[in-house]
């Protein structure tokens, strides 16, 4: 139940980067002057997409006992999984169909990939502040 | 000192107000006995058998099935398996990771890790790792 409730919450969290990705892309777009249409069925393949995505992030991401190092080579391998995937998906999708709209989904793809992460990482260390303050209260005077 | 007892509906709401002029040895015990570090632990190192009080523990370990009490120098083995220890001891002893019990009071600092554990470092210089899926529970014991 608990891996259910942690591949939910890494499907929405990774949809709403692929749906803030095609909005940028969207912005973009209109600003060049093209038309941007999202169908339904693109919608779908959004969740579809988060929720494959996920996957990995539950079996390679989840693991307790790594070191760091293992846990770098990991994050590289999820990262360039995830990417194809999405690559993978996009070209189905048909999310791009030329090399320049590649290029612009993959700088959009590792940029919200940066951006996921470095949420996590301020999170960590708000965390440790707040934890570290709260220490401070309760600490044995030694 | 008059005492005054209050029952309240849930356990969350359950806490121990000591009002007073100065923080006598009476009082400490009292407050340690509340916290669940009043007591002690029969423990045994190199075949003898001593009893470790609980305010001095930094973290217990479990490995091979067996049960290890960590003081600020010394390592200790007790018969306790790790969760008969966690019902004896009070709420600053919490599971850190699965084979591992820390006490809140001993820990000097924390470090946020990739992937989202804690690197604790307890007031004697011993590092142990918080997993992931305790660090909720580390906020809620320090009232975050």
């Amino acid at each position: 139940m608990k891996k259910l409730k942690i591949l939910f919450q890494q499907a929405m969290t990774i949809s709403t980067g692929i749906l803030l990705g095609i909005g940028l892309e969207g912005f973009f777009a209109e600003r060049q002057g093209y038309e941007f249409v999202l169908g339904w069925e693109d919608l779908l393949m959004i969740v579809v997409t988060g929720l494959i995505c996920a996957i990995p992030s539950l079996i390679w991401l989840n693991e307790e006992e790594m070191t760091r190092g293992q846990f770098i080579i990991r994050l590289i391998g999820h990262c360039l999984l995830l990417y194809g995937i999405v690559a993978g998906i996009g070209y189905v999708a048909h999310w791009y169909s030329e090399p320049k709209e590649f290029a612009f989904v993959s700088a959009i793809y590792f940029l919200v990939y940066l951006f996921v992460w470095l949420v996590s990482y301020w999170n960590g260390w708000r965390n440790q502040e707040r934890i570290n303050q709260a220490l401070k209260d309760i600490q044995d005077q030694e | 000192m008059q005492v005054v007892f209050e029952q309240v509906a849930s356990k969350e709401s359950e806490c121990a107000l000591i009002r007073a002029t100065e923080k006598t040895e009476t009082i400490s015990n009292a407050i340690d006995l509340l916290e669940g570090v009043g007591g002690s632990i029969a423990v045994t190192l190199d075949g003898k058998t001593y009893f470790c009080k609980m305010s001095e523990i930094y973290y217990i370990e479990s490995i091979d099935k067996k049960t290890f009490i960590y003081t600020k120098d010394h390592c200790y083995e007790t018969k306790y398996r790790l969760y008969e220890l966690e019902h004896m001891l009070g709420p600053y002893f919490m599971r850190s990771a699965k084979a591992m019990i820390i006490h809140l009071k001993k820990v000097k600092s924390v470090k946020s890790e990739l992937g989202g554990k804690l690197n604790a470092t307890f007031l004697n210089g011993e590092q142990v790792v918080i997993s992931r899926s305790y660090v909720k529970e580390v906020k809620r014991r320090l009232g975050i």
